[in-house]
């Protein structure tokens, strides 16, 4: 990456990794000392390069999803207005973005005061340490910045190629199935494919009828041109069917079957394959949002409260804290909202404070005095170490399951609400495993429904039959009929979604070539022989 | 160097204001148009954000929040207006985008879809303003507007054919003989002015009202509704229009815009005042030579027994086509159509004792048909919008045409 995409904008160096690049003077001391720090504290990271931008340039930036060229779409432009929009009506305020690639980016708000600039290197560099250590990132592409660079360059040769409506239109469609992947692919993808060295396919040829040798001047009149470009296409057709036959298990995956088994053009397919590959790096970010923030907000916690470099360069008689804990105040604010920065921050300092104080383990588990237990402290001094441990291998889901416990619950004063008909949104309980429950359905799967092909050539018809593994929560229905019609625009054959409904009862979804049929299963059953 | 989001940005605008004209018919009979009344030609309009759909999870109606109360209190509301998702409690803030229209993408509408007519201006000769400019060219006239120029063009020619444009003469003063051009009486030209008439595009609208008691909210906000339509209809024709709001009961008097969509009053009804009050204002305020006047009279119909004949007596004499461009009558949501203002017009019209062009009546709502209503009638919201554009095509659009269809 080179400093051309940020016309004019000073790019600031980190830690002299990456050469050629100015430092900017009100910075350039301070820097170095905050990541000397972070590294001190045992943070492992890639190298970083500092960036300052304005609003404008960031707002940018966050809508590419942190990279400063994607490929051109709309949906990019409206999430830019809305960031503008944000900032203009004085809402919304984004400090930083960090960017999970090797060189690691920070953007920073170039109006942000000294104090937030530190606070702000330091959060992003525990985000950074986060994404080269945790597991759940160790499958991803540390060299992005440059993959979306090239795939925005193929893409703008497509639309040259075949006209900007056509791609957009397709874009369209793919970007609708971006959440119908499964992020452990990103392990087994890289593998090469058994087929696809040895292609073992038996090829189709088109079956024509035989002619006598004596009277091959019959020939036109047996087989005929419409009856050979009939058998031509009957050809490609059980290609197509081969080719799902295959499939051999249910997967979560679907664009990626998609990807390898749909009829597309060359330039669709490349599409295709370039969303899935940008879907599946995406991935890990949604599994891991509350570990992440919650790992990065306690970095600048430590470093810049506990270790005290909130005093670098402050002149104020408070060296800057007051002006940290307002800042700090922000980001984990929010009366009765669940915010995943709040819950994952304190989620790591429960985990610190109580592995310091040996509160783990069976014998405390099984410890029945409350006040014994509220001031249990071994001196075991583990917590730093259990930590790390924490960062490393949990996603938000485990981390949740293991850590959310009912004291941190109590203490944390979390709830559960209930959204009433007259608009009002009301506490309803305190109940623990209700909390715990609705908490980690909400990370299962990245928060994403379990959708997966059951049969791509279902009854024979090369229908794509899907099915929603429900756990009693119902989907979003306006938005199925708009998905699976463009899974049908792909696939170009019929598409079916069973699920469940918020009765309870099973409901299909049929797309088929012009509409959307919705039916109960044994009314789907009774159809589907008659059609 | 442009950005690589501006493009992106001028993309999405084009996306939604295409999907906008599209789709404007929906949007104006959901009435976002005219709730949203624009200035400087724009209308803004307010459409919820498009997302990308994806399959997601449902809006359950429950989940997890921190913070201190107790069990069953009431920790937030729904957004009162705009259909915020819910997704946590207390998200107070409207979403959507904001997208300002051209005026003239409504106006196109009124065009393609109503088919409404261009406004013909009155027929008699109305002049703004009668300017002289000296563009012509005579034979004749004063000196001082003599065309030296065209003169001499005019002598060098005639020279030319006589054959003595060679001839060399001795002038006074100078040494050689020269060539001289020598202007004849027939040869001179004269400035000539004309005389360029401006037509007056000047417009009157007045709006009255019925102001007795049972013009409620609902009517009021109909009322409302037409008046903007109409307006920017009619500013489309004239540079310079002027509005007059005149509210009645038994007797007329003028308000302003405010109080006329707002101000209510249980006293009688004589309707026949608020017209006199009109035609008084055609004297020496807004003199019918001058303007063009369109009087669009909004009422529920009732009206004093005995008024009705001079109600209608009034528009045959004061309204006349000379005088006014026309006139609307607007009925919304009569109770009874036997005895209403719009029957007894109607009636008239057909006798032939008003014309046809110059009165128009149209009744929103209400029974049509002659039945009387004994419940209050009342409009579903896609039904009222769906009236509304039916009058405005009514009043607005070509009688003659409407009725042989």
């Amino acid at each position: 990456m080179s400093s051309k995409f940020f016309h004019g904008s000073s790019l600031l160096m980190g830690d002299n990794t990456v050469p050629g690049v100015q430092l900017s003077k009100e910075l350039k001391e301070y820097i170095p000392k905050i990541l000397q720090a972070c590294r001190d504290w045992g943070l492992d990271f890639y190298p970083t390069v500092v960036q300052l931008l304005t609003y404008d340039e960031i707002s940018e930036v966050a809508a590419y999803g942190g990279f400063p060229v994607r490929f051109p779409h709309w949906s990019f432009g409206m999430e830019y207005e809305e960031l503008q929009r944000g900032y203009e009506f004085g809402g919304h305020k984004i400090y930083e973005m960090v960017v999970n690639c090797n060189p690691c980016y920070i953007y920073n708000l170039a109006s942000n005061t000294l104090a937030d600039h530190l606070t702000v290197v330091a959060h992003a560099t525990g985000h950074n340490d986060f994404f080269k250590n945790n597991i759940h990132f160790s499958a991803t592409d540390t060299n992005m910045m440059n993959k979306m660079a090239n795939h925005s360059a193929r893409i703008r040769n497509y639309m040259s190629r075949w006209g900007k409506e056509r791609v957009t239109e397709f874009l369209d469609h793919v970007m609708r199935l971006e959440t119908l992947i499964d992020g452990s692919d990103a392990w087994t993808d890289r593998v090469i494919k058994d087929r696809n060295i040895r292609d073992e396919r038996k090829y189709n040829k088109p079956q024509l009828l035989n002619v006598d040798k004596q009277r091959l001047y019959m020939e036109p009149f047996i087989n005929t041109t419409a009856f050979r470009k009939k058998q031509n296409e009957d050809v490609h057709e059980r290609d197509i069917a081969d080719e799902i036959g295959l499939f051999k298990e249910p997967t979560k995956n679907i664009l990626g079957f998609i990807r390898d088994n749909a009829p597309l053009k060359p330039w669709q397919a490349d599409i295709v394959s370039m969303l899935y590959e940008e879907a599946i790096y995406f991935f890990p970010q949604r599994q891991t949002k509350v570990g992440n923030e919650g790992w990065a907000s306690l970095t600048d916690s430590v470093i810049m409260a506990e270790q005290g470099f909130i005093s670098l360069g402050q002149k104020s008689d408070d060296c800057g804290i007051v002006e940290y804990a307002d800042h700090k105040m922000g980001v984990l604010g929010g009366k009765y909202s669940m915010n995943p920065y709040k819950l994952g921050f304190y989620l790591f300092s429960d985990i610190r404070e109580r592995w310091d104080k040996g509160r783990f383990g069976q014998e405390y588990e099984e410890c029945t005095d409350m006040h014994k237990k509220e001031n249990w402290d071994t001196g075991a001094m583990l917590g730093k170490e259990k930590i790390f441990e924490v960062r490393k291998y949990y996603d938000d889901l485990t981390m949740i399951h293991e850590f959310f416990t009912e004291e941190f619950c109590r203490k944390q004063e979390y709830f559960h609400w209930k959204h009433y008909p007259n608009g009002e949104y009301r506490l309803e309980s305190r109940d623990y495993q209700k909390i715990k429950k609705g908490l980690m359905q909400r990370h299962v799967n990245g928060g994403l429904p379990d959708i997966r092909l059951m049969e791509p050539n279902y009854g024979g018809r090369g229908i794509m039959m899907l099915q929603h593994f429900s756990d009693g929560r119902p989907l979003h229905d306006p938005y199925i009929g708009d998905v699976l019609s463009s899974i049908r625009f792909i696939w170009n054959n019929d598409v079916i979604l069973s699920t469940n409904s918020d009765d309870g009862k099973e409901r299909v979804y049929w797309q088929r070539a012009n509409y959307l049929d919705i039916t109960d299963r044994s009314k789907f059953d009774k159809s589907l022989n008659n059609f | 160097m442009p950005r690589r989001i501006h493009e992106d940005w001028q993309h999405f605008r084009d996306v939604i204001s295409g999907r906008i004209r599209k789709a404007l018919k929906k949007f104006i009979k959901s009435g976002q148009i005219v709730k949203n009344r624009g200035k400087n030609g724009k209308i803004s309009i307010n459409i919820p954000k498009i997302d990308i759909p994806h399959i997601v999870y449902g809006n359950s109606g429950e989940g997890v929040g921190r913070g201190d109360g107790k069990d069953g209190d009431v920790i937030g509301k729904d957004p009162q207006n705009g259909k915020g998702k819910g997704n946590g409690a207390g998200q107070g803030e409207a979403e959507g985008i904001t997208i300002n229209l051209d005026l003239e993408d409504v106006l196109r509408f009124m065009q393609d879809e109503l088919q409404l007519p261009n406004l013909k201006k009155k027929p008699n000769e109305i002049y703004d303003e009668i300017k002289i400019k000296y563009n012509n060219i005579s034979l004749i006239g004063p000196e001082s507007l003599r065309h030296n120029r065209r003169t001499l063009m005019q002598t060098l020619k005639r020279q030319a054919a006589e054959g003595t444009l060679e001839k060399l003469n001795h002038v006074a003063g100078i040494k050689d003989p020269v060539r001289v051009l020598q202007p004849i009486n027939e040869d001179k030209r004269y400035r000539q002015f004309n005389e360029i008439k401006i037509p007056s595009s000047n417009a009157l609208i007045v709006f009255a009202r019925d102001g007795s008691g049972s013009m409620d909210q609902a009517k009021c906000e109909i009322v409302s509704d037409m008046a903007w339509w109409i307006d920017v209809w009619i500013r489309r024709f004239y540079d310079r229009v002027d509005r007059l709001y005149v509210w009645h009961d038994s007797e007329a008097m003028e308000v302003d815009e405010n109080k006329f969509y707002k101000y209510r009053f249980g006293g009688g009804t004589n309707c026949s005042s608020a017209l006199k009050f009109i035609s008084k204002q055609f004297e020496n305020r807004y003199p019918p030579e001058k303007w063009n006047i369109y009087v669009f009279y909004f009422t529920d119909g009732d009206n004093w027994g005995e008024d009705n004949q001079i109600f209608i007596d009034t528009l045959a004499n004061d309204f006349k086509p000379n005088v006014v461009n026309f006139t609307g009558i607007t009925q919304i949501l009569a109770s009874s159509y036997s005895d209403s203002i719009k029957h007894h017009v109607d009636e008239a019209i057909k006798q032939g004792k008003l014309d046809k062009d110059c009165v128009r009546t149209v009744a929103i709502g209400g029974s049509p048909d002659g039945r009387s209503l004994w419940t209050a009638p009342s409009l579903s919201d896609d039904n009222r919008n769906e009236q509304i554009m039916e009058a405005i095509q009514q009043l607005l659009g070509n009688p003659s045409k409407l009725s042989r269809e």
